[in-house]
């Protein structure tokens, strides 16, 4: 291989007047003669040498010690020169030039430092021994440090300091510098102009930025796939703990729906262009820098940038596990002549954004329940003596009005805590950060903390190989109660307004009920609160390695190996009863009664653990032929195998609440599981782009995998796509003529994608093609015989499923960047989902295969709008993202009308449509005959006959779909001076949930009803939305699910506000403080929704009750020293 | 396939990279690797004869003929036996059990080549599949006339939906089977796999369904001459667990195990009594004399209507008198009222009283046992040649059992092929009776229309059976599934 020398510049730290001498020198193979000295003494630039018959190495190292510079050399062996040398207080170059002298040496000296070359005769260089010296700034007149100079056409590099600061001591004459610094259009300079301010102009144009793509980057401009990407910075404005919940309406098609606000359980689920299947894993590939992995383990401070691959083409790199589309993380690493200390906090405070408001009148409820009971034809729940106690002691401690929402909900804290050390210098760049992140939940008995570490490093060891390793770790320690989410909400709702949490007697003892007598029987959120605990460890690290060998120019050849280690350490313990419970109104002799609420007392344990091995290796070559063709080229190969190991155990009837742990409990009655699955997963890749005169670009990708899930004949399969791109603005009609369009490109894309992430019933499935046998045994003869029986026909031909996406895009860009717009369209179409068939003769004897059957379509609309401008000082920008989805089931195997059928959405809700309410028995006895006829009351619901044929049967049922109509994002900022105001909108349109349950149903498990039903239908108000009051389970209301209960979600909220202020750096300078910046957040501050009662952002339909969304303010600070 | 070499970094390229296989199952990936893995497979055979009516619902069958009731309507026999039996409210046991071990054969067979074992073991363990294979398919003739047959498993789902072979068909590929059987299994005593006895009583069962009477001679007198079974004393120890191992009268049953491979035949018989026996089948015992009922001289007492019986009554059925009594002296009563006023006792061990809800036991199933062989000797003997010595001597094997001791047959009474036919039948009822076996007896001497006439439920609803009635109609949801099936006749 052809090693040359490779110019070191290791800068001098100015504060900590650190130095470090690298002797480096190249034979055969890397020889490193390295000493690294530190010294708080400062260095003369003059020298004195007086040595006889020194080795070069000790005369370096001396002249090292008096000036700190660094001597690097190439392949040259100083063992075999001694020097003699006699000088004093003379400059480097004269000293280095009387150590050479006669010895068949030269040197160069870069920067600070010096490269020792054998001679060569024909090329001397021609020394400037001025100092060139200047500083950069940027368009504002401010030092602009970290920025690159480059001597043009010599290999001598700088980076400017902290103050913009740069200096050579030694370039040939009448060079020509070239200044860089990325977002900055490079300036050329001659070292004869003026240095002293350097003004460099941002690129207020985003075209020259680079966006990661798969296993690689791009130019923006060069994009011919349709990829959205969001910054770091833009992700941490909101103070959420879960990465993928703050991704929510920053990239268009990303729709991110976080269930619940419950710390450690927030988790959101992500989906790139709507449901792709209900076969398989319906999630996007996430790849954190490159490697498959999770993003709810990540700080969201160590993030540089997400990116999302949504077309067929620019996913299909990734092959059989693109077909949901790819989410590429890349985390944060070092920047190059910086060395920075960053610390930033937060500190908030939460609660819930909103709550159903619910009856706390007592005297009411018990009216109301007696009432409903009637009503459903049930016996009264409370006598008139009780009701009356209840009127007559109104609101006093024994006869209270207790509102459970206040006594069970508060807010909690919140807070986030980040250390970075990052720079980097022409070598090598660095960054490791420590995050803490904590949580307290709004109800008691959650906790959720998280530590994060990163270690980020690179490094070029010589010319043509550089290293780098990277390193996420965290620990997630997550404490719930035995509920979570709408389980533990519901309780919370279930309870009277008639007794208070403890008895009126002064003891402490709990109270769970008011009357013994008309007792609910369900236990209270305080005893569940207490009556156990579920805790959660997760560890998790991500690392990586890679080399990278630049094999000639344009050819680079990097290979990685990663891991992905995940544990979680799961434990589940409940007791029998925590303490005595009571009714909470004594009986006539004023004694309390005992309630009995005895549970399961049980300790399960958990321990799970998933290691996923990668080793990929890329050979990229990128090369401009003239002035008019560019090629990338990419060929890859990669292997991937995961194992997935856990192991469980439970244990019952523990005597002792503080005992915790498996071996304190009985042995009786124990129970244990566990299992290790694995898979495997191999491919070859590449990649191959053309751009002609960056205006016609070109681009393939191909990628040929093979997985372990689908059987040997059919396990091999050829992914890829194409897409085509003309940048008309570079035509010279536009060009010429129409100077305000600065950037417009036509995008097109078509590609096959495959899900190879099969599941089976929602669970994945790893041998899915394997004829699993069951055991079975039979006793041949006075013992059992082990046996195996084939209980299911397996199709062998089982593969995965294909999503085909045509993507059609448009980028423009108005008068440098003032104004951007990216619009698409797309049509993905999935084949080959995986259903169970359903027709199977019972003559076969097995139970029916999976197979590849079903088909849906998804088509849809993104459209990106931005505007940014400053003038002078002040600065604004407004941003829009609009997104729209329609999913449509194309093929069914065992469709379900109404539900899941051909030309319908997925899921749709099949529900009878409420027409009003039913004013009186003439009208019931006039309208169509009713699916419960016989029970129908006036204040019932009225169904509609849809059909017309005068009878109300299942075919007057409509299908709603599940899915918004489209969701929508805008943000707007304005700047003035170190001022910066974001706010952030985002909304959902069309969006229906159908739910029952707890807060919805009035008296359900005794739920007190909400408000609204004080304004329900009774003879005398004819209220045509709520009916009758009825106690649960009444026929004529929630008998047949109808619209009454499909509750329209759409709603628009200010999902973030944040105001910052950064103080000036010409203050922060006097005390060593590079950058300073604080704020105030406020997150779900408003929203506008019809949605009743509760947060309109939540999971799915079904139970109504549901873990609030939180309401979160908070403030903090940035600092970087 | 796909390996490129990059680097040493990268693992040579393994060509088992991809082959994954689950750990906590086998499968057929790893699976036939060896004669344990064949053995396992064949045990996987047997464990579903422990369904269906091949398990201890099997006396249930009875309840599709005259001699008992299906008391809490377990299998819907009162739909069947009032003749309103249709597409869909056929009960599927008689189709999807067959199927089901069918099913667990064909895997067996399509895979048993793969183990690297010998030909001859290949051959004898194969020969045990398809004699159960062979035993399915004529129950389902039985059932249903023709049928769907797979000689393989299905590749797919859409390559099951074939039409029916003709019953006769299917007769010939369960006569090849089990001469196959025939061929390669040992003629050994019956332990508990199949022995070559077994297919040839199966044969023999297949040769009387088709009336081919020399066969079934034929193949009965191998039984009888290979000295391998005999009738065993203890009539009521047939049926007991105890009793059961290395019985040499049972020639092949489903085995259990307690307690970890039971069955719920005290609990179903002893505790619920959900077969109720018919007094039509008490009436059939003759009294110990050797004289029917009916008989003036049989000194029949309508008053003592259970004493001086044949003891089979008594080993049989629980009759009004005979208490269970508990160990601790209390008389056992059963939880519903007993509708026919007979319970049943056979199979049922009184050992094991009291019974209660959670009642286990593990009495094996019998299928085929000497009595049964002799029975179709006497039958078959008699259709060829008429009454001969070698059928009295076979009925009188059974008869005269030491537990039974019933005199021998009244030669002169029953002494032309008919009136012996008549005695033959009316001897099988008696012997195996609650077997399971009568509904298919009725069918194959097309008497069920005839006796279930003669029959009132204990609701007092007539019994009805009709010409369709011979087969079963396939249920709809096989026809839906299934296009190709065409419905039975009369069920259309």
């Amino acid at each position: 291989m052809n090693f040359k020398a490779k110019i070191l510049a290791v800068h001098r730290s100015v504060q900590h007047h650190k130095k470090i001498l690298l002797v480096m020198k190249l034979t055969t193979i890397l020889l490193i003669i390295a000493f690294v000295q530190a010294s708080a003494k400062g260095f003369s630039q003059k020298v004195t040498l007086t040595e006889k018959d020194a080795t070069v190495e000790n005369i370096l190292r001396d002249l090292k010690q008096q000036t700190g510079y660094v001597f690097v050399t190439n392949n040259v062996d100083l063992t075999k020169f001694q020097i003699n040398v006699d000088v004093k207080n003379v400059n480097i170059i004269q000293a280095l030039t009387a150590c050479f002298k006669g010895l068949p040496l030269d040197y160069k000296i870069v920067d600070k430092t010096v490269i020792i070359e054998e001679r060569n005769p024909t090329a001397t260089p021609k020394i400037n021994n001025s100092n060139v010296r200047g500083t950069v700034v940027d368009e504002t007149g401010k030092p602009l440090p970290g920025a690159t100079v480059k001597v043009k056409g010599t290999d001598q590099n700088t980076v400017s300091d902290r103050n913009g600061n740069f200096s050579f001591e030694s370039v040939p004459d009448n060079a020509t510098l070239i200044v860089s610094f990325i977002g900055y259009s490079p300036k050329e300079i001659s070292i004869n102009g003026n240095l002293s301010s350097i003004k460099l102009q941002p690129t207020v144009s985003d075209l020259n930025d680079v966006v990661v793509v798969g296993y690689g980057t791009q130019k923006k401009v060069n994009l011919t796939g349709s990829v959205g990407s969001v910054s770091g910075s833009v992700i941490t404005e909101r103070p959420s703990s879960n990465l993928q919940d703050l991704l929510e309406g920053r990239i268009a098609g990303l729709t991110v729906v976080q269930p619940t606000g419950e710390p450690g359980v927030d988790q959101g689920s992500l989906q790139i262009r709507g449901l792709g299947t209900y076969g398989s894993n319906p999630a996007p590939l996430i790849l954190i820098d490159g490697i498959a992995g999770t993003l709810s383990n990540l700080s969201p401070q160590d993030i540089d940038n997400v990116t999302v691959l949504k077309d067929a083409a620019s996913a299909s790199i990734y092959g059989s596990r693109a077909a949901n589309g790819v989410i590429l993380v890349t985390t944060k690493s070092g920047k190059r002549g910086t060395n920075t200390l960053e610390y930033d906090n937060s500190f908030g405070t939460t609660s819930a954004t909103v709550l159903p408001d619910f009856i706390t009148n007592s005297v009411t409820y018990m009216t109301m329940y007696n009432e409903a009971l009637e009503r459903s034809g049930r016996p009264d729940v409370y006598t008139q003596a009780q009701i009356d106690a209840y009127k007559t002691g109104n609101g006093s401690a024994q006869y209270p009005n207790t509102d459970w929402e206040k006594y069970y909900f508060h807010s909690a804290p919140i807070q986030n805590e980040n250390l970075a050390l990052s720079g980097g210098d022409s070598v090598s760049t660095y960054r490791a950060s420590l995050g803490y992140q904590n949580q307290k939940s709004i109800l008691a008995g959650s906790d959720y903390n998280r530590y994060n570490s990163a270690f980020n490093y690179t490094r070029k060891v010589s010319k043509i190989i550089s290293i780098g390793t990277n390193t996420d770790y965290s620990y997630e320690n997550i404490r719930n109660g035995v509920f979570t989410n709408d389980n533990e909400i519901l309780l919370a709702y279930a309870q009277a307004p008639t007794f208070s949490p403890f008895l009126n007697d002064g003891s402490g003892r709990v109270a769970v009920e008011d009357y013994i007598t008309n007792g609910t029987g369900n236990r209270t959120l305080y005893e569940r609160q207490n009556n156990g605990f579920q805790l959660t460890q997760n560890y998790n690290v991500n690392s990586q390695a890679y080399i990278n060998i630049h094999i000639i120019k344009g050819l680079d050849w990097k290979t990685t190996g990663a891991f992905v280690f995940y544990n979680q350490d799961y434990k589940f313990r409940q007791y029998a009863q925590p303490f005595n419970v009571y009714a909470f109104q004594p009986d006539a002799n004023g004694n309390y009664t005992e309630v009995a609420h005895p549970l399961t007392n049980q300790l399960t344990q958990n321990s799970a653990r998933d290691l996923t091995t990668t080793v990929n290796s890329t050979l990229n070559y990128q090369r401009d032929f003239g002035a008019d063709h560019s090629i990338d080229l990419l060929a890859g190969y990669e292997q991937i195998n995961n194992a997935n190991t856990y192991i469980g155990a439970d244990r019952y009837n523990y005597t002792n609440t503080l005992i915790n742990e498996i071996n304190g409990g009985p042995v009786t009655g124990d129970d244990n599981s566990g299992d290790q699955t694995q898979y495997a997963l191999q491919s070859l890749f590449g990649r191959a782009t053309y751009s002609y005169k960056q205006k016609y670009l070109l681009e393939g990708d191909i990628r040929y995998d093979g997985t372990s899930r689908v059987s040997a004949a059919n396990r091999w399969g050829t992914f890829g796509g194409g897409s085509v791109g003309w940048r008309i603005s570079e035509e010279d009609f536009i060009k010429k003529h129409i100077t305000a369009i600065s950037n417009l490109k036509l995008r097109a894309s078509y590609g096959v994608l495959g899900n190879q992430d099969i599941y089976e019933n929602g669970s994945p499935d790893y041998y899915p093609y394997q004829s699993i046998l069951s055991s079975a045994q039979y006793p041949f003869s006075t013992s059992l015989s082990p046996g195996v029986l084939l209980t299911t026909l397996t199709d062998q031909d089982l593969h995965w499923e294909k999503t085909a996406i045509t993507d059609v895009g448009l980028d423009l860009e108005l008068f440098k960047g003032l104004f951007a717009a990216t619009a698409d369209w797309y049509y993905k179409n999935t084949t080959g989902i995986l259903a169970q068939e359903s027709d199977i003769p019972a003559s076969v004897g097995l139970s029916p295969p999976v197979i590849n059957a079903g088909a849906m379509v998804n088509k849809g609309f993104e459209l990106q709008l931005s505007h940014q401008n400053h003038i002078g000082e002040f600065s604004y920008g407004v941003n829009g993202i609009f997104s729209l989805n329609r999913n449509k089931v194309t093929q069914a195997l065992a469709p379900n009308p109404g539900v899941f059928q051909v030309g319908l959405p997925y899921g749709s809700y099949y529900i009878y449509v409420m027409d009003g309410i039913f004013n009186s028995q003439a009208e019931i006895d006039n309208s169509p005959k009713q699916p419960n006829s016989g029970d129908l009351k006036p204040g019932d619901i009225k169904i509609k006959d849809v059909n017309g044929n005068g009878v109300i049967d299942p075919g007057d049922r409509v299908s709603y779909s599940p899915y918004p109509s489209y969701t929508y994002s805008f943000g707007a900022n304005v700047g003035w001076k170190g001022f910066r105001l974001d706010a952030f909108f985002q909304g959902v349109q069309g969006q229906k949930f159908l739910v029952n349950g707890w807060g919805i149903d009035p008296f359900l498990q005794g739920t007190a009803p909400t408000t609204n039903f004080l304004n329900a239908w009774t003879p005398q108000n004819h209220s045509q939305t709520t009916p009758a009051v009825y106690a649960n389970g009444y026929p004529g209301v929630d008998g047949y699910t109808s619209t009454y209960f499909l509750k329209d979600a759409s709603y628009l909220r200010l999902k973030n506000i944040n105001l910052s202020y950064a103080f000036p750096k010409s203050m922060l300078r006097s005390i060593w403080i590079k950058g300073l910046t604080v704020f105030v957040s406020g997150d779900n501050v408003i929203t506008w929704t019809k949605y009743p009662g509760e947060d309109p952002e939540r999971a799915g339909s079904g139970r109504y009750a549901q873990f609030p969304q939180l309401k979160t303010y908070s403030a903090g600070l940035k600092v970087s020293l | 396939m796909g390996c490129v070499l990059i680097a040493g970094v990268i693992s040579s390229c393994k060509k088992d990279f991809l082959d994954t296989n689950p750990l906590d199952a086998v499968s057929s990936q790893t699976f036939w690797k060896s004669d344990d893995d064949v053995q396992q497979a064949l045990t996987g055979v047997y464990s579903k004869l422990q369904s269906g009516f091949y398990s201890d619902t099997k006396v249930f069958l009875d309840a599709y003929s005259d001699n008992a009731y299906d008391r809490f309507s377990y299998f819907s026999f009162d739909v069947y036996t009032q003749g309103v039996i249709n597409s869909t409210n056929v009960n599927g046991t008689f189709y999807n059990t067959p199927y089901q071990i069918i099913a667990a054969c064909n895997y067996f067979l399509d895979n048993v080549g793969k183990a690297p074992i010998s030909a001859t073991a290949i051959n004898e363990y194969s020969a045990e599949v398809k004699f159960i294979r062979a035993m399915c398919y004529f129950d389902l003739v039985q059932c249903y006339g023709g049928v769907v047959v797979y000689k393989t498993t299905p590749a797919s789902v859409a390559a099951a939906k074939i039409p029916q072979s003709s019953a006769s068909d299917v007769l010939a590929f369960v006569n090849s089977d089990l001469d196959f059987a025939i061929a390669n299994l040992p003629a050994t005593a019956y332990t508990g796999h199949a022995v070559q006895a077994s297919a040839l009583a199966e044969k023999a069962r297949v040769a009387m369904f088709q009336k081919d009477w020399p066969t079934a001679v034929t193949l009965t007198k191998q039984i009888m001459n290979s000295g391998l079974f005999s009738i065993y004393s203890n009539y009521a120890g047939l049926f007991i667990t105890s009793t059961q191992q290395n019985n040499p009268e049972i020639i092949f049953s489903t085995k259990y195990l307690g307690p970890n491979n039971p069955n719920n035949f005290d609990l179903y018989l002893g505790n619920y009594a959900a077969l109720a026996p018919y007094g039509n089948l008490v009436n059939e015992y003759e009294m110990k004399n050797g004289k029917m009922i009916t008989d003036p001289a049989s000194g029949y007492d309508p008053a003592n209507p259970y004493v001086n019986r044949d003891p089979r009554l008594g080993f049989t059925i629980q009759v009004p008198g005979d208490l269970f009594i508990d160990p601790d002296g209390t008389t056992f009563q059963h939880s519903d009222p007993l509708l026919t006023g007979f319970a049943p006792k056979k199979y049922v061990d009184l050992s094991h009283l009291p019974f209660s809800n959670a009642q286990l036991s593990d009495q094996n199933v019998i299928h085929t046992r000497y009595a049964d062989v002799l029975l179709m000797y006497a039958e078959a003997e008699n259709e060829v040649s008429g009454p001969d010595a070698s059928i009295y001597s076979a009925l009188n094997q059974i008869r005269q059992r030491p537990t039974v001791n019933m005199p021998p047959v009244d030669q002169t009474t029953y002494g032309t092929q008919s009136t012996l036919r008549d005695f033959i039948r009316h001897e099988r009822r008696i012997e195996m009776a609650l077997e399971g076996e009568r509904y298919y007896d009725l069918k194959r001497w097309n008497l069920m229309e005839d006796k279930l006439s003669l029959m009132k439920n204990p609701g007092g609803i007539q019994l009805k059976f009709g010409e369709q009635n011979n087969v079963l109609p396939f249920s709809q949801t096989e026809l839906t599934a299934n296009p190709q099936l065409k419905q039975n006749a009369g069920y259309q």
